[in-house]
């Protein structure tokens, strides 16, 4: 009896705190937009869609305005189509350059909130996925 | 008439910050921290800082999404976010403030060997703070290449850690911000 309590104190709270993240390529995506309307609607509402989309895993397409590298590799991508406002991706899992082609993509990642206000120097707003994962159609 | 353009032009080639407003920007900066103790080491970065410093006037910020840091283990980021920085309530953490001595960088053409004192408000945990920074911003190509690292105490920002994990937790958590900025077009 006493093994198997120290089992439950000891064991349990090791392996749940050595797990790692599931794997985004495959988990289900709670919600499907546009780059720039996940965008406008923090613009819009920052407080309703804070409770919608933060912590929810969110596809979002749209076009690329800048792809980021490390070592040859793309862990990074911003989707735009204007220059302020913009979704922002990074990988769980750095892609081959060759995974990406054409100027949109279609990514899903978990929504960590939106960062933008009128009384700071840093200009427009962007909402931040973490952890994404291209999805290729 | 050509001795007064000439003495415009050279003393324009040594004044190459001059009075207009410049702005420098990037929402790729990288903010990490780092708590060692002896019973654990804990350590999470956040590659989405963002960060804009005006050198025409000193004014610098930076800001980042609290739920953003990622760490290794799933489990110590739900913690991290739930149980301390409790960031549905406060989901960023910010710097807004000024560069103190920015003649004397000016003068010595933002190199590596002058230190920016950064002094200006940091907000964490909805917690705001008067600090000051000891920052390298030193010029690199077209933009700027901004680096610092500072402690922070989590009870200063009323971050509490219950006592079954204080020895598991930093007093002081060393926090580095590493910033390639670009002119803001």
């Amino acid at each position: 009896m006493k093994n198997i309590l120290h089992f439950v104190l000891f064991a349990v709270p090791f392996v749940l705190l050595s797990c790692g993240h599931s794997e985004m390529a495959d988990e289900e995506a709670a919600y499907a937009v546009s780059g720039d309307e996940i965008v406008q609607a923090f613009l819009d509402n920052e407080q309703e869609s804070s409770a919608k989309y933060i912590d929810q895993i969110i596809q979002v397409s749209g076009p690329i305005m800048e792809l980021s590298k490390e070592n040859g590799q793309v862990t990074a991508v911003m989707i735009s189509s204007d220059e302020y406002n913009i979704v922002s991706c990074t990988f769980q899992h750095p892609l081959s350059p060759d995974d990406i082609s054409g100027d949109q993509i279609t990514v899903k990642g978990v929504c960590s909130g939106f960062l933008g206000d009128a009384s700071s120097m840093i200009p427009g707003g962007t909402v931040e996925l973490k952890r994404s994962s291209l999805v290729t159609q | 008439m050509k001795k007064l353009l000439f003495t415009l032009l050279l003393s324009q080639s040594f004044v190459p910050f001059a009075d207009a407003q410049e702005r420098y920007f990037t929402r790729e900066g990288e903010v990490s921290f780092f708590s060692a103790t002896p019973v654990e080491n804990i350590e999470a970065d956040n590659k989405k800082l963002q960060s804009v410093i005006d050198i025409s006037s000193g004014a610098f910020e930076f800001a980042a999404l609290v739920k953003s840091f990622e760490f290794e283990k799933a489990l110590m980021e739900e913690h991290f976010n739930e149980n301390y920085m409790e960031s549905n309530t406060y989901p960023k953490a910010t710097f807004r403030g000024k560069i103190q001595n920015l003649e004397e960088l000016k003068a010595k053409g933002f190199s590596s060997s002058a230190t920016a004192m950064a002094k200006g408000v940091m907000t964490i945990h909805g917690v705001e703070q008067e600090v000051e920074l000891p920052t390298h911003l030193v010029k690199d190509g077209d933009g700027f290449k901004v680096t610092c690292t500072f402690n922070v105490k989590p009870q200063d920002y009323k971050i509490a850690i219950p006592n079954a994990v204080q020895d598991k937790i930093a007093k002081e958590i060393e926090v580095t911000v590493d910033a390639a900025l670009n002119p803001m077009k």
